[in-house]
């Protein structure tokens, strides 16, 4: 993986609207009162990987340099992959980012019932019936917690969850599906 | 080094050798130099081990949970004992569930590390900001339990030339919400030309396993002499590179989950010989045993009982080697 210097700027600017999109632009001012960088990877094909990085981080990185070594397979916090194609650029969010946000700024998350958490483990979605509680707004892509506010993974809301749970909806109809989840560490983690 | 396998091939085989070897599945060589570690009922009783197995543990993670409130999550499925040494390592003395599978494990609560290389990381003990190597790093036991000593501040960069078991150390370094690090593909004796820059350097290098045999009994059949003289090589090379690469007043700590003299010890009796004046040995003031000074009927440097030694059938632990040197300003 080689990183990428050229255009980045382009790449920035589309992985942060993302970042606002899902979490406010609270979560930007938090990135940068952290000191955090978006670095690219590259991993070929027009994909790239995007980490957040401090300072530290970055002048290891510039160590590596000296040596021409330029190849890191991973750094800091991973924050998604961007794909990037002749009409578009599309932005894929990492689990790790979101875990991060959702703990700083207690938003877009849904708490589900402990049945509904062990479930949402093993790669299963989430019927409206196991929401306990939502942490709004939410967003087109949304954080599963279990009730201790532990996180779980990332879903993509299929019904608008805001209004559903304000008039009281319920019903074995599936909200959520499964993005990622924890139990990928094990199914294909390593 | 030559001299070294000169020595130990001369090490000649007897019938109490061959009989351990036959009764315990491993190879003769082995036995014999069992024998001249342990004596003859030392060697019964290390090898024992091999049919007794040990306790799991684990590692609680402090960057994502007090060890406090990971006891209260486990305690309806899992048994544990905190360990002496490491105050955020526990044994497991009985589970109810595969413990490399609960909800717990899947947030990034513990890692399922065995206790004698809990020690490294601790004993190298880098602090919050100080930047810090990682040499052989994958899949990340030690390095995320640096990373949680140092409180994700500061900066380590991690190596291993397996890119498999380097995906398993991302993967860690993600569920246990590791945010200080740089892995790279890359073998660590190639860093050299970076110069003086880390501040502490763990060389947790490859080995025999030889103090691995408890837990992964083929150990004693899968290796041979010549992979013993191919690791010495590559020990030494890195723990050189290691020296290369610290700062002044810096620290390393090179460590093996071997209980071989030829790969702990010697290698470093042969560093502390030609880098004479520019390092020394600290003590480790820990649980175990110290550091062998005689050998094989070999003299060594007496300062080589700073280092520290654990075994399985007096430790209960995984047998592992430590040694901490600083370089002088």
């Amino acid at each position: 993986m080689q990183i990428k210097e050229e255009g980045l700027e382009k790449f920035k600017k589309i992985i942060y609207a993302e970042i606002a999109k899902l979490f406010g632009k609270e979560a930007l001012r938090l990135i940068r009162r952290l000191g955090y960088n978006i670095i690219l990877l590259g991993r070929g094909n027009n994909v790239y990987e995007a980490f957040l990085v401090n300072n530290e981080l970055k002048e290891l990185l510039s160590i590596m340099k000296k040596i021409n070594i330029q190849n890191p397979f991973s750094i800091g916090l991973f924050v998604g992959t961007i794909i990037e194609n002749k009409s578009n650029i599309a932005f894929k969010v990492g689990l790790d980012l979101m875990e991060y946000l959702a703990q700083q700024l207690r938003r877009n998350i849904v708490i589900v019932s402990d049945d509904a958490a062990k479930l949402f483990l093993y790669g299963r979605d989430i019927l409206l019936n196991s929401i306990i509680k939502i942490l709004p707004p939410i967003s087109y892509l949304t954080v599963i917690a279990n009730k201790e506010l532990e996180i779980l993974g990332i879903a993509k809301p299929l019904v608008n969850l805001e209004t559903f749970i304000r008039e009281g909806r319920r019903g074995n109809i599936v909200a959520l599906k499964n993005v990622v989840d924890k139990g990928w560490y094990l199914r294909k983690g390593g | 080094m030559i001299n070294i396998m000169e020595l130990l091939r001369s090490i000649s085989i007897d019938r109490e050798a061959i009989e351990l070897s036959i009764e315990y599945g491993i190879s003769p060589y082995m036995a014999k130099r069992y024998i001249e570690l342990f004596s003859y009922k030392g060697a019964i009783s290390f090898l024992n081990t091999i049919r007794l197995g040990l306790k799991k543990s684990i590692r609680c993670n402090t960057l994502k949970i007090s060890c406090n409130e990971l006891l209260r999550k486990i305690k309806d499925r899992m048994v544990v004992k905190q360990t002496p040494w490491v105050p955020y390592g526990f044994w497991i003395l009985k589970s109810k569930v595969n413990i490399g599978a609960t909800p717990e494990y899947l947030l990034g609560y513990y890692y399922i590390q065995g206790v004698a290389s809990m020690l490294p990381p601790l004993i190298l003990n880098p602090k919050p900001g100080e930047r810090v190597l990682d040499m052989c790093a994958a899949p990340g036991g030690k390095t995320t339990q640096l990373a949680q000593i140092m409180e994700n501040k500061g900066s380590i960069l991690a190596l291993d030339v397996d890119r498999t078991r380097m995906r398993a150390l991302r993967s860690n370094i993600s569920r246990l919400g590791v945010r200080n690090v740089v892995t790279l593909l890359l073998d660590a004796r190639k860093i050299v030309g970076v110069g003086e820059k880390f501040d502490k350097v763990l060389v947790d290098a490859p080995c025999t396993g030889e103090g691995l045999l408890p837990l992964i009994p083929e150990r004693g059949r899968s290796r041979s002499l010549y992979d013993m003289y191919v690791l010495m090589k590559l020990q030494y090379e890195l723990l050189k590179s290691a020296i290369l690469v610290t700062k002044k007043g810096g620290v390393i700590v090179y460590s093996t989950c071997s209980i071989a003299p030829e790969e702990n010890e010697f290698i470093v009796n042969l560093i502390l010989k030609e880098y004479s004046g520019k390092i020394e040995l600290v003590d480790i003031s820990f649980y175990g045993e110290k550091g062998l000074t005689e050998i094989y009927g070999l003299k060594l440097n007496s300062e080589l009982e700073r280092c520290l030694r654990l075994y399985p059938h007096i430790h209960r632990t995984e047998g592992f080697f430590i040694c901490k040197l600083r370089k002088k300003v």
